[in-house]
């Protein structure tokens, strides 16, 4: 599959402090990449390291097959962007803005300026000047400008901050739209699973400037979903039983007490047997299912514990 | 090149900052000619009605560029439109170019046409006033001082941009323009037809280099 970006052992350093480290990341033509991590975990310096604006210390990052440079300007005519915040020129209207853009992209489709307009529902904004648009318009408007020059990359950072439940609603169901029907790679920041788990074909999950975990969403749905949960007096002896008794290698201690068996050749009737025949107390165990947001969570954690 | 010039005028909405700059015009005759630049008993020479014009329209024009040098660059890196502006597919240092280009320009040529019609102004009010004969040399020479002048404040305009962007501060970048002339005004305005010759290519190379300095690592610079 071809590759759109691909990131090879990059790290950032800003005032001493190391952002990025390390970074490794491949993102493949036409799929929705959802790259998750918390506040302050370097999304939006691993974007504007994507969009050409800051520099990485060391490390390459290709885009479409071709080195990123300072001066790789023909490869910015096939991106769109929308990184932060929308940045727009307050004091202009939302079509001066697009119409601008696009003398600068050095693209001349005044129908696909409307389109964007359409597409974000922005078309009966006419003379009013950006300054008074509401956060959501603002919004809009700069994924607006992201798509209309027809990029073949999108980047967007946080797309649906200040956007209310059915904006939220329209933004996915337009991302789905550009994927499918304009085969727009599409790469997508969020702090939130939930934003991005039922979009995203690939997520990978950023932590404290390293990429912890790259796993496609098709691998995650298709792995069970269910584990043993048990509560029990002394889990040192209980990991142990679990360990040689039960030959139990894909489990995880929680705290002191209680450990979560993902195995799914155990049942609940051969965990409490066992524990109960080697004098380990037990206070509770009950079956769960992981929900999508839950089961991601501990299958990265459980990445990171295996690796 | 002008494609990106005239995108920046249209961009940075410069209609209105342009027409209210050429309102400089006529409150510049008013106090030059009318009040004869705060002299009560006039001028007996027109090289030093010049002087004054010359000081009073490089120090107007130089602010006013200033002015736009707040708007058409600060005003970027202020409101971050430059981390916009920088995803274009263009050098930035060509995109800063065009910046400088459209300010120079517009300070060399109302640098000049001020003066002309300032000056125009002030011979036809004053032609039996002073005692001084207006010939075609002082014509001539007073044209090449209005080129040199108009040269000079496009150098002291890129010096105020390149103080400015040092900084990134917009008072950084008034302050200077205004100060340098005050400072210039005895010897560099009131001074012989060489000594201008020789501090205006001053201005203008040291105008070049400061504004070269300021982009010529602009392109591999972080912006935030």
């Amino acid at each position: 599959m071809t590759k759109i970006i691909q990131m090879r052992q990059v790290s950032k350093v800003t005032n001493g402090h190391e952002i990025i480290s390390d970074l490794n990341m491949n993102v493949n033509q036409g799929e929705i990449y959802g790259f998750l991590g918390p506040n302050g975990a370097g999304k939006t310096t691993t974007m504007r390291m994507i969009a050409n604006l800051i520099q990485p210390t060391s490390g390459k990052i290709e885009l479409f097959g071709q080195l990123l440079t300072p001066t790789s300007y023909d490869i910015r005519k096939r991106i769109g962007s929308l990184i932060e915040y929308p940045i727009l020129y307050e004091n202009l209207t939302a079509l001066a803005n697009l119409e601008i853009h696009c003398e600068y992209m050095g693209f001349h489709d005044k129908k696909a300026i409307r389109d964007a307009l359409e597409l974000t529902g922005l078309t009966d904004t006419k003379g009013k000047l950006v300054k008074h648009f509401s956060i959501g318009m603002k919004q809009r408007l700069g994924l607006a400008r992201a798509i209309c020059t027809k990029p073949e990359l999108l980047i967007l950072d946080e797309p649906v901050n200040g956007l209310d439940p059915i904006g939220i609603q329209e933004q996915r169901e337009l991302f789905r739209m550009l994927n499918r029907e304009y085969g727009i790679t599409l790469f997508i920041s969020s702090h939130i699973l939930q934003e991005i788990e039922y979009l995203a074909d690939t997520i990978g999950v950023i932590q404290n400037g390293k990429l912890i975990k790259e796993v496609s969403m098709t691998q995650v749905r298709s792995q069970p979903s269910d584990y043993i949960e048990v509560v029990v007096t002394n889990s040192k002896k209980a990991v142990f039983v679990l360990e040689n008794k039960m030959m139990i290698t894909n489990f995880k201690v929680m705290d002191g007490r209680t450990i979560r068996i993902y195995q799914s050749d155990v049942t609940p009737v051969d965990v409490s047997r066992t524990l109960i025949e080697n004098d380990i107390g037990l206070e509770a165990l009950i079956k769960k299912e992981l929900s999508l947001e839950e089961f991601f969570l501990e299958t990265i954690h459980r990445g990171d514990t295996h690796a | 090149m002008l494609k990106l010039i005239k995108l920046e005028y249209r961009k940075a909405q410069l209609k209105a900052l342009i027409i209210s700059s050429i309102l400089a015009i006529p409150i510049l005759i008013y106090w030059c000619v009318y009040n004869k630049s705060g002299h009560p008993d006039g001028y007996d020479h027109y090289e030093n009605a010049f002087a004054d014009i010359h000081y009073f329209v490089s120090t107007t024009f130089a602010i006013i560029a200033a002015v736009f040098i707040s708007k058409i660059v600060l005003e970027e890196y202020r409101s971050k439109t430059i981390s916009i502006l920088f995803t274009y597919p263009h050098s930035r240092r060509r995109l800063m170019i065009a910046k400088l280009i459209f300010i120079s320009t517009f300070v060399f040529v109302s640098t000049i046409v001020s003066s002309g019609v300032i000056g125009t102004v002030f011979v036809v009010e004053n032609l039996h006033t002073i005692a001084d004969s207006w010939t075609n040399s002082l014509l001539m020479e007073e044209v090449i001082r209005t080129l040199l002048f108009a040269m000079a404040t496009v150098g002291i305009c890129l010096v105020s941009y390149y103080i400015g962007m040092l900084r990134k501060s917009v008072p950084a970048t008034i302050i200077p323009p205004f100060l340098i002339t005050v400072v210039s005004s005895d010897f560099y305005y009131g001074g012989s037809l060489s000594e201008i010759v020789w501090i205006s290519i001053g201005w203008v190379v040291l105008g070049i280099v400061l504004a070269y300095m300021s982009i010529r690592k602009i392109e591999k610079s972080d912006i935030q």
